[in-house]
């Protein structure tokens, strides 16, 4: 019961910090220099245009009662329209949610299922070649710029040894996408047997999940290979040791499971990472989604687009965490509340 | 006259005692390398550099690495070799500006927040979560997309997005250390309370501060590269690191991966010369991390 309060509660609390952040993401709106409405309408109009377009946008109310209305608006799922396509910008982040969703937990899951078995390794390995070697893995992984190393590697592994299928986009378009079921190519393809086309999205998906991935593998791993430590210095590990459990079975049965519980946290962290690095891998290798989107934008000066991207990515961010955050609490049997 | 006559072992003054350290940890002395050169290179690049940053020449336009043009030239004729070093200067201008900024605006809120607490310390500290409910990177994109890309702009946004991160980490240093017995000490002799947070808790605060900070450092210089590469941040012809990959971009089809490839070795070399520096460190700080 007092798990449910506390899940409540949380869930509860998620309503003043993503008012906060629409609060931030409206003042952005504000910063910007100059006049908006000739932002909106260009600079080739009439005065009483500019006057009708200014009531219109609610530009001639006060700051507060712009506020609300686009706080209501939200409310009602409008996020803007985008001044390039004249397009509603949360009908065309939706489209193009799935595709970016597939990337960024793609990518999670590679540095997961690779980060936390290296970091473990690290642990049972304290201060050997191994540890080092992971160490030194993921310090490259967070040091190396997500746009270059996948500019770089698809310039190798395309261009150059053509072991890659192109930096462009999503599935090979002669095969096309499988029936849509959730969005995600991989799981759709599955689903409905077609493996033609999970190939496909598969050899799309796996460099730019790679690069993404790659680029939080290290703080992941080194939380790993902390829980992992601590778990098995603790004194029921100890205790177990003395009452001669195979080591083994120590670690897997007892010691993983205590160290699995920080790297859940972690994940949850590292998932704004992956957004934020969504645009940039994306812009790269020309996946649809909508990092492509926001790039776009940016060079069309669609600020509403990016305003709405802005929101729409924190939000799916603030979510995740809160998942993340539940499920913590539901494995985690110490916590009390 | 004891002292004297004894024989001096080690020099105790601090800078020796933080060199000595500083040899039995490789990993953050090769971090502080690696930082040094690069920041050497950026300060002296006009005598290094053989040509001048956004000096053009069309009669050598995207041509491969050679010993007039060490790491070949791009579409414009600009010598890559010249720009990457140059560009040193505006990554870690933006790299240092940053973290100050943040530093010194976050630690500010933490320590009001930590040492008046109660509403004080609630208001600061709920501020400060909704600033990290965004994914870092695309708070700055936000607010360099509505301030317009400018390198003050880049700057500005990349401490904003700092700055919970200092205040979160000041004000946990505050609560732990307002407990301490010189802390109480110096509360109870009647001491004011800004001189108690100035003399007594700041300074024992500053190693923590200092490993994020180049782990920050690191951090920064990667976004403000990637947020010039989709074209908010420093634009053309400036040579900054980003903005050099992003001319290169289209020419990586036809094989001239020599406008890209130097800058972005330049970008990893230097984040990675600040994270070194950082989790050596962390190391030095953390006995669990041993």
């Amino acid at each position: 019961m007092k798990v449910g309060f506390y899940a409540g509660r949380r869930i509860l609390l998620l309503a003043p910090v993503l008012l906060g952040v629409t609060f931030i993401t409206f003042a952005l709106t504000r910063i910007i220099p100059g006049d908006p409405i000739s932002l909106i309408a260009g600079p080739y109009v009439s005065a009483v245009r500019k006057a009708e377009l200014r009531h219109a946008y609610l530009l001639d109310r006060p700051f507060y009662d712009q506020y609300i209305h686009y706080v209501w608006g939200l409310l009602h799922g409008n996020l803007g329209t985008s001044i390039v396509s004249g397009q509603s910008v949360a009908g065309e982040l939706s489209r193009r949610f799935s595709a970016t969703f597939e990337l960024t937990t793609t990518a999670l899951l590679f540095s997961a299922l690779v980060g936390v078995p290296l970091g473990i390794l690290a642990a049972l390995k304290r201060n050997s070649w191994v540890d080092g070697v992971s160490r030194v893995v993921g310090i490259a992984g967070i040091s190396i710029p997500v746009f270059w190393s996948g500019l770089m590697l698809s310039l190798l592994l395309f261009y150059k040894w053509q072991v890659a299928s192109p930096p462009f986009g999503r599935i090979d378009p002669q095969v096309g996408p499988p029936h849509h079921i959730t969005g995600l190519y991989l799981v759709d393809s599955v689903l409905t047997w077609n493996w033609r086309a999970f190939d496909a999205a598969f050899s799309a998906i796996w460099l730019p999940a790679f690069v993404l991935g790659f680029s939080v593998m290290a703080p992941i791993m080194r939380i790993a290979r902390q829980g992992m430590i601590e778990a098995l210095d603790a004194p029921p590990t100890t205790a177990l040791r003395a009452l001669g459990a195979k080591p083994s079975r120590i670690v897997l049965r007892h010691a993983l499971k205590n160290a699995m519980l920080p790297v859940l946290t972690m994940i949850a962290i590292v998932y704004g990472y992956l957004l934020g690095g969504s645009v940039l891998v994306e812009t790269i290798f020309s996946w649809p989604g909508m990092g492509l989107y926001v790039y776009n934008s940016i060079g069309s000066s669609d600020f509403p687009a990016v305003q709405g991207f802005i929101l729409y990515a924190t939000t799916m961010y603030v979510i995740v965490f809160l998942l993340l955050d539940l499920l913590y609490l539901a494995l985690d049997p110490r916590v009390k509340y | 006259m004891l002292e004297a006559s004894l024989p001096r072992l080690r020099d105790e003054r601090p800078l020796f005692v933080g060199l000595r350290r500083l040899r039995r940890n490789p990993v953050t002395l090769s971090g502080l390398v690696i930082v040094l050169v690069v920041a050497l290179l950026a300060v002296f690049a006009p005598l290094i550099a053989p040509y001048g940053p956004q000096q053009g020449n069309a009669a050598a336009t995207l041509q491969s690495p050679s010993w007039s043009h060490p790491f070949g030239t791009d579409s414009i004729g600009f010598d890559i070799f010249t720009r990457t070093i140059y560009g040193g200067r505006l990554d870690l201008l933006i790299a240092f500006g940053a973290v100050g900024i943040a530093l010194a605006v976050g630690c500010a809120f933490g320590a009001i927040a930590g040492f008046f607490g109660r509403v004080v310390d609630e208001v600061v500290m709920r501020l400060m979560d909704m600033l990290s409910a965004f994914p870092s990177f695309i708070l700055a994109l936000g607010v360099v997309a509505a301030l317009g890309p400018s390198l003050p702009n880049l700057i500005f946004a990349i401490a904003l997005v700092n700055v919970p991160v200092y205040a979160r980490l000041l004000r946990a240093r505050v609560l732990t250390v307002r407990e301490a017995q010189y802390v109480r000490a110096a509360t109870a002799l009647g001491l004011p309370r800004l001189r108690v947070l100035l003399v007594h808790v700041l300074p024992n605060s500053w190693a923590p501060i200092f490993v994020q900070s180049t782990l920050q450092a690191g951090y920064a210089i990667l976004e403000a590269a990637g947020l010039s590469f989709i074209g908010l941040g420093i634009r053309v012809p400036r040579a900054e690191w980003g903005v050099m990959i992003n001319s290169g971009l289209q020419y990586i089809v036809s094989g001239q991966w020599w406008i890209t490839f130097f800058p972005g070795t330049a970008i990893a070399l230097t984040v990675m010369g600040f994270n070194l520096i950082g989790d050596g460190l962390q190391d030095v700080l953390d006995p669990r991390r041993r």
